[in-house]
């Protein structure tokens, strides 16, 4: 890679870094497996930078990189529990108020989704893309988010009402 | 319900307000990219290593024995063009080498095939959307056996080699039912000067080059030299002239219309005992040694 596009690397990293860290935290639920996963991605894109400059938005480019790793990271492990994000034990921030219960809450509750699920549900209702932003990012069709999406708030909502009722389903990825 | 819980996701952004980046983000994906590729660089080299010795060079017990004159080179893709030349100009060059080259039927069903794939799958390996055939000009290497006779494996019925103009890529397909499977990609030109083009590809699994992935026992290395070249050599030498190419006794390795394909399915226990018996590599009147495969992945001329 020639000095400019290494300039331009180290540019889209510290510009893009944490959001992208933090959206691979939504979508592996532990910050070792965002940091590594981020770097990943990020790896998988300096290789071709220069091709991915040439991409309209090389932040939705890497997302997209980010979102297929997570699912084939996923596919990996399918058959490795992980340890769920309460014994991780990980604050991601100092103080444990009740707002921080009620997000690790909903982060465990993510955690249960199915990786596509996960991935869509971020980036429609974290990331706030639309549905048809979402099909474009994913390479699928709008009618697949519509149905990852409804499928993912519905397992959302019923992990969030019934917590205890599920205690197999924690802490394992799917 | 889904209101409240739509909130909530949306809010979550704001709560991990704690979470940044490491300031040498970059820094580390350059460490982990360079990493990578040394371990790429290495096993391949390996691979081809071993192919090399094991299939074309007869070599001895030891260093410093001369080698014997030129043995059978092994079939690989040295087999001549077969069929009449396409007319289809999305395969650019002559020849479409393989046994199975001659049925425009078979060529049809490749072409149609690639560019399914093109639009399918092969994001997901290389998160990059290739241009399709139609769009990108492509040199379709082999069409026939895999790895035939006498290769001792046979991976798949159908394989294509396929070089996209001006992409460093490198496919490998296997023809499952119905459909190609990919079985690599490459990448071959990592750290390469500019002005050392003589190497074009080099190939194997792409499982094989990361070492967190199991690395299946049998596997290919491909080996291929850019159009134009008439020669490719590999020398080794008596163990008191340390890569001295003037001592070196050198085996020619078979090109074919420019290119040197060779394929090799070795076992992988025994590289170590064969790459120690490779010392040169010599490619157009280019000297190269085995420090051409040195840890920073650069091929020295």
């Amino acid at each position: 890679m020639d000095e400019t596009s290494e300039r331009a690397f180290e540019r889209f990293v510290a510009a893009e870094g944490t959001s992208l860290l933090r959206f691979a935290y939504l979508l592996t639920g532990r910050r070792e497996a965002a940091e590594d996963l981020l770097q990943s991605a990020l790896e998988r894109c300096y290789r071709h930078w220069r091709r991915v400059e040439r991409t309209d938005q090389p932040d939705r480019y890497v997302r997209r990189v980010l979102a297929n790793a997570a699912t084939d990271r996923w596919r990996r492990h399918t058959r490795r529990p992980e340890l769920p994000l309460a014994a991780a034990g990980e604050p991601v921030v100092g103080d444990a108020t009740e707002a921080l219960l009620a997000r690790d809450e909903l982060l465990r509750a993510l955690r249960t989704l199915s990786a596509r699920q996960r991935v869509v549900v971020v980036l429609r209702y974290v990331e706030d893309l639309s549905e048809q932003d979402t099909a474009a990012l994913l390479d699928c069709s709008v009618g697949s988010v519509k149905a990852h999406a409804s499928r993912g708030l519905a397992r959302l909502r019923s992990e969030l009402a019934e917590p205890a009722a599920r205690p197999a389903s924690r802490g394992r990825t799917r | 319900m889904s209101t409240d819980l739509e909130t909530r996701l949306r809010e979550l952004p704001d709560t991990l307000a704690g979470l940044h980046a490491e300031r040498d983000l970059a820094a580390a994906v350059r460490a982990r990219h360079r990493q990578h590729r040394r371990v790429w660089v290495t096993t391949a080299a390996v691979a081809v290593a071993a192919l090399l010795v094991g299939t074309v060079v007869a070599v001895g017990s030891g260093r410093g024995r001369t080698l014997p004159p030129a043995a059978p080179t092994p079939a690989a893709t040295a087999s001549p063009p077969q069929g009449p030349a396409p007319t289809d100009q999305r395969l650019l060059h002559w020849p479409t080498r393989g046994p199975l080259a001659g049925d425009t039927g078979e060529r049809a069903a490749v072409l149609r095939d690639l560019e399914t794939f093109a639009r399918g799958d092969l994001s997901t390996y290389l998160n990059l959307r290739l241009r399709p055939p139609s769009e990108a000009p492509t040199h379709v290497l082999w069409l026939g056996p895999a790895y035939p006779e006498p290769l001792p494996v046979r991976l798949g019925p159908v394989a294509v080699v396929q070089q996209w103009n001006g992409e460093p890529v490198l496919l490998v397909l296997e023809k499952r039912v119905g459909h190609y499977h990919l079985l690599g990609e490459g990448l071959g030109r990592y750290g390469r000067p500019a002005t050392a083009r003589h190497l074009d590809l080099l190939w194997m699994p792409w499982e094989c080059s990361w070492p967190t992935v199991s690395c299946p026992r049998r596997f290919a290395g491909l080996l291929l030299a850019a159009p134009g070249t008439e020669r490719i050599q590999l020398g080794s030498v008596p163990a008191e002239y340390p890569l001295n190419p003037d001592k070196a006794d050198w085996q020619d390795l078979p090109t074919d219309d420019g290119y040197a394909v060779l394929t090799v399915s070795p076992d992988i226990l025994k590289i170590d005992r064969m790459l120690e018996r490779i010392d040169l590599v010599r490619i157009d009147g280019v000297l190269t040694s085995r420090a051409l495969w040195s840890s920073d992945g650069s091929m020295k001329p």
